[in-house]
């Protein structure tokens, strides 16, 4: 108790009146966190087939260097690498929202079908609408979002218990991966193969279209959660004890969720359902921060770090050949979780 | 119903003959010897030799964190030992097989889950499983324990009845009744009157005492109460950092300097009007 | 019982459904005197013996096997996501798959160790890093463990998928499960597998039950939690990889039929696993015919329909009731 207590500092802005709860731990964690994502994105617009040293990236980032070299590093590389940093934050803070509501750590946006509705709605317009670019995120979202609404209608029965959100989701999520068998098994071998690259997720020739859905995504949603994240301790602790710490838990319930569909929503428009990144990245914090609950803000500095390695490692592996980022994230994510499960012995079953 | 005033003397493991109780004919005997009992490299149980005496109720108490509900996950095998041993009629515990365990010796934890959708007689017949087997799932035995136990409890009516309907005593009693239905010859509750009020209290705690007067079975509780533990317990043994503080009957342990060095509570000891118990009054604080 | 009774019936009509409903028009009667007297040289017999009757058995065994081993996954974790899957068992399967075509294994039964394989090392492998660190293979450990490796053997399966695209063209037929590829010989292999894991299944269910009650309750009852552990893995692994061999990667059944059962028969393992026996193959097999009717006269496969008509009765159950909570 008194570990924690020191451990929390708060922000003060006097002017206003506001103060805001921070926890070193977590502050630094963040910090150093997104710190790293920083420079693997500082290396990622530098390496790949056309490679660059750290100081020429720089000066081409800042108005310099050649034509060819602008091409690559401000038109293509960035908006990819960008793109990866907010995704991979916005999957890492609807995982943590979704997890902490629900209590279980098997429950990501994959697993309630939000993914699923993404994969849908895109898959449609690749194969029946022959779509591609702007008009594929907009099946992306379609799917998702009304995936979203359809769960959490569905789910709305007595009250929006997080257990019965969970398994609702995954029958929605049944429906929709069958219908996406079924339109794969229907399409034909070319539209399979670029269909592929997509359902896999995939960072490659994103542009600002892209960007700007996921950044202007986070520009709604961090402000929204800043006021509405304390919430989560509460909301944890059950349902009787949280009614009665704060009233109306229902609607800050269904708010929280449907930030973290939005969240999955977006991410998943700007670059197809990257599994497995809001799954791991609340499970990867939680043992980074043992004892305390998921912190939003770390959850998504690791998700954004755990998507941009992850796509630098996909453009690297088998180059010339690039991977979609997605092929990579379990690869990359799992033994993290999996070595810091085995070590954890302290908290065993708690786990 | 105090302990003095109950028949419960003539019951000891002595007088007890064979034959007359269906359970525990000759009283178990539960010790330790020099437990040493961690948390990872936290030491919770330090040095413990402990004798529970058999066929009596043995209340262990002692402050939050001092290691009292380890020592009883201890006792209960639940836990193994990081040093020395526990010992039931003499045997290490280690080397006993789980059902045979199982049979003697049962645990009522401080939190156990109940699946949603239980009903109570379903929940109390998972006690009978130690005394069934794959050719042998039910038995008349089987049957007439977990009615003695639900009829025990005062819980036979509410049998088909969904174990999270159940008020907050309800279903205490219908935890107790499963520890009962497993018919163990030492019974070990950890802080069973939680959640309860102080009619109910009282009731569990009678109903034990009865059981163990009618039974003869030893029996070992976590209490936080310190004067239903001095009116129901025989034996009272106080737990401080992990060490035995204080043992003996209820007269000779609590007294005012025990009970400043376990709880850090001052305290002046009268005599229970109605037991001869002590009672343990905290003197007002001064401010 | 009556209950019992009518879901038993149910799998009895289903079956002769599956018998009886196809592409080729055979009427009920023929069929089912070809199913009496085998070996009168028509073609209504060559269908029924060679086609129908080893896809409903598929879809019997598969079913239940699917059904009891999500039960047992449930039971050993305590999580009501956890289907057979949690184990790994899909994810290993269809890894092993995949490398076996990359080295031109192309005979359907060709798959079937490789499946098995993969099944196995799988499930090891996860079993052996869930019960790494303190307090041996917790429900949180094991559930997060085989999600973990169930992701990055999928990721495996991806990367190879996409760099060598004919791989890719005969495994998307391989990953939807389907009741049509094992013959009868396929069905006899597993079918000790399958015997050995029911077997493990009713010996562990009493526990799974103590295991409900929480570790230390399971503990003072007489459960040795090691060997139930082991005991209910070995069997999902036995049931599941058995399933997974001979119609492929079949998802939701193992998730969703032991879910159905539980509120069909409240929450004894003992009673739950037998549902599941019933109830799965019911799944299964509707889910089969409703795919042989829907698009003639082209067939859809299992798996395809098992989510799209399976999930609204699970979402109804979901919705109706007061769900079960593990």
């Amino acid at each position: 108790m008194t570990a924690t207590r020191r451990d929390t500092f708060h922000v003060r802005i006097a002017r206003h009146g506001l103060v805001f709860r921070f926890s070193r731990r977590s502050t630094v964690l963040t910090s150093v966190l997104w710190l790293c994502a920083g420079g693997v994105l500082a290396l990622s617009l530098g390496l790949g087939e056309f490679d660059l040293r750290l100081a020429d990236t720089l000066r081409v980032l800042g108005g310099g260097g050649t034509l060819i070299e602008y091409d690559v590093v401000v038109r293509d590389r960035l908006p990819r690498a960008v793109t990866a940093l907010g995704v991979g934050a916005a999957f890492g803070v609807s995982g943590a929202i979704l997890q902490r509501i629900a209590a279980n750590p098997l429950v990501s946006p994959d697993v309630i079908g939000v993914n699923a509705g993404a994969s849908f709605g895109a898959l449609f317009v690749i194969t029946v609408l022959g779509g591609a670019g702007a008009s594929l995120v907009l099946g992306a979202l379609a799917g998702a979002l009304l995936t979203g609404a359809a769960i959490v209608l569905i789910a709305l029965n007595h009250g929006l218990s997080g257990y019965r959100l969970v398994l609702v989701g995954i029958g929605i999520a049944a429906m929709l991966s069958s219908g996406t068998s079924y339109l794969l098994i229907q399409a034909d071998y070319r539209q399979v193969l670029n269909a592929a690259s997509w359902l896999t997720g995939s960072l490659a020739n994103r542009g600002t279209l892209h960007v700007a859905v996921i950044a202007g995504t986070l520009a709604v949603v961090v402000p929204v959660l800043l006021v509405l994240g304390r919430h989560l301790r509460v909301l944890e602790l059950g349902d009787d004890l949280s009614r009665a710490l704060s009233g109306g838990t229902r609607r800050i319930r269904l708010s929280l969720i449907t930030t973290a569909v939005v969240l999955a929503a977006m991410a998943t428009a700007a670059a197809g359902p990257i599994g497995f990144v809001a799954l791991v990245a609340p499970q990867i914090t939680r043992r980074l921060l043992p004892g305390r609950p998921v912190p939003l803000g770390t959850a998504a500095a690791t998700g954004a770090l755990l998507v941009i390695g992850s796509d630098l490692a996909a453009r690297l592996l088998f180059a010339p050949t690039e991977l979609p980022v997605g092929a990579v994230t379990g690869v990359i994510g799992a033994p993290v979780l999996l070595y810091l499960l085995a070590r954890a012995n302290r908290i065993g079953h708690t786990g | 119903m105090n302990p003095d005033s109950t028949p419960a003397t003539t019951l000891s493991a002595t007088t007890l003959s064979a034959g007359t109780l269906s359970a525990s004919a000759t009283a178990t005997t539960l010790s330790t010897s020099d437990l040493t009992l961690a948390y990872g490299d936290r030491h919770v149980v330090r040095d413990v030799s402990v004798a529970v005496p058999p066929g009596r109720i043995t209340v262990i108490v002692g402050a939050n964190g001092s290691g009292k509900s380890t020592l009883l996950r201890g006792l209960a095998r639940l836990m193994a030992p990081r040093r020395g041993s526990v010992l039931l009629d003499g045997r290490d515990m280690a080397r006993l097989g789980a059902r045979t365990l199982a049979q003697r010796l049962g645990l009522l934890p401080q939190q156990p889950l109940a699946p949603d959708g239980i009903t109570v007689s379903d929940l109390v017949g998972r006690g009978r499983h130690p005394h069934q087997r794959w050719f042998r799932q039910h038995t008349e035995a089987d049957s007439a324990a977990i009615a003695a136990a639900m009829e025990a409890t005062g819980i036979t009516d509410l049998a088909e009845r969904p174990v999270d309907e159940l008020s907050g005593g309800q279903r205490q009693r219908a935890w107790l009744a499963l520890a009962l239905a497993q018919e163990p010859d030492v019974m070990l509750l950890d802080e069973p009157t939680t959640y309860l009020d102080l009619a109910h209290q009282v009731d569990l705690l009678e109903l034990l005492t009865h059981l163990n007067a009618t039974l003869g079975r030893t029996t070992v509780l976590v209490l936080h109460d310190l004067n239903l533990a001095s009116r129901y317990a025989h034996h009272l043994v106080a737990v401080k950092d992990g060490r035995i503080a204080a043992e003996g009957p209820p007269a000779d342990v609590l007294t005012p300097d025990t009970i400043e060095s376990v709880f850090s509570l001052s305290c002046a000891v009268i005599n229970d009007p109605l037991t001869g118990t002590p009672i343990a009054l905290p003197r007002p604080q001064p401010r | 019982m009556v209950r019992a009774a009518s879901a038993v019936l149910l799998l009895v009509a289903t079956c002769v459904l599956s018998l009886v409903v196809g592409t080729y028009p055979a009427s009920v009667s023929s069929v089912l005197s070809a199913v009496v007297s085998p070996g009168n040289g028509g073609d209504v017999d060559a269908i029924v013996w060679h086609v129908r009757i080893p896809r409903t058995l598929t879809g019997l065994l598969a079913g239940s096997a699917l059904g009891v081993a999500g039960a047992l996954m449930q039971g050993l974790t305590r999580n009501p996501l956890a289907g057979p899957g949690i184990l790994g068992i899909n994810s290993g399967a269809s890894f092993a798959v995949v490398v076996a075509i990359g080295l031109g294994v192309t005979a359907v039964n060709g798959y079937l160790w490789f499946a098995f394989a993969g099944a196995g090392v799988a499930a090891v492998v996860v079993y052996t890093l869930g019960s790494l660190g303190g307090g041996g293979a917790t429900p949180v450990k094991l559930a997060l463990a085989g999600a973990a490796l169930t992701a990055m053997v999928g990721s495996m399966t991806t990367i190879v998928t996409l760099l060598d695209a004919a791989t890719l063209d005969e495994y998307r037929f391989w990953a939807i499960g389907s009741l049509t590829r094992a013959g009868s010989d396929a069905l006899a292999t597993v079918g000790p597998f399958l015997a050995a894991g029911s077997l493990l299944a009713v010996a562990v269910g009493g526990s799974l039950n103590l295991l409900a009650l929480g570790e230390d309750m399971a503990r003072s009852l007489g459960a040795r939690l090691v060997v139930v552990r082991v005991l209910s893995a070995v069997a999902v692994l036995l049931l599941a990889g058995a399933a997974t061999v001979i119609a492929g990667p079949v998802g939701f059944v193992g998730l969703a039929v032991p879910h159905i059962a539980r509120a069909l028969t409240g929450p004894d393992y003992r009673w739950i696993m037998p549902y599941c026996v019933v109830l799965g193959p019911i799944l299964l097999l509707l889910a089969d015919v409703v795919g042989r009717m829907l698009v003639q006269p082209e067939q859809l496969q299992v798996g395809i329909v098992t989510g799209l008509a399976g999930a609204p009765f699970f979402l109804y159950l979901v919705r109706r009731r007061k769900v079960a909570q593990l």
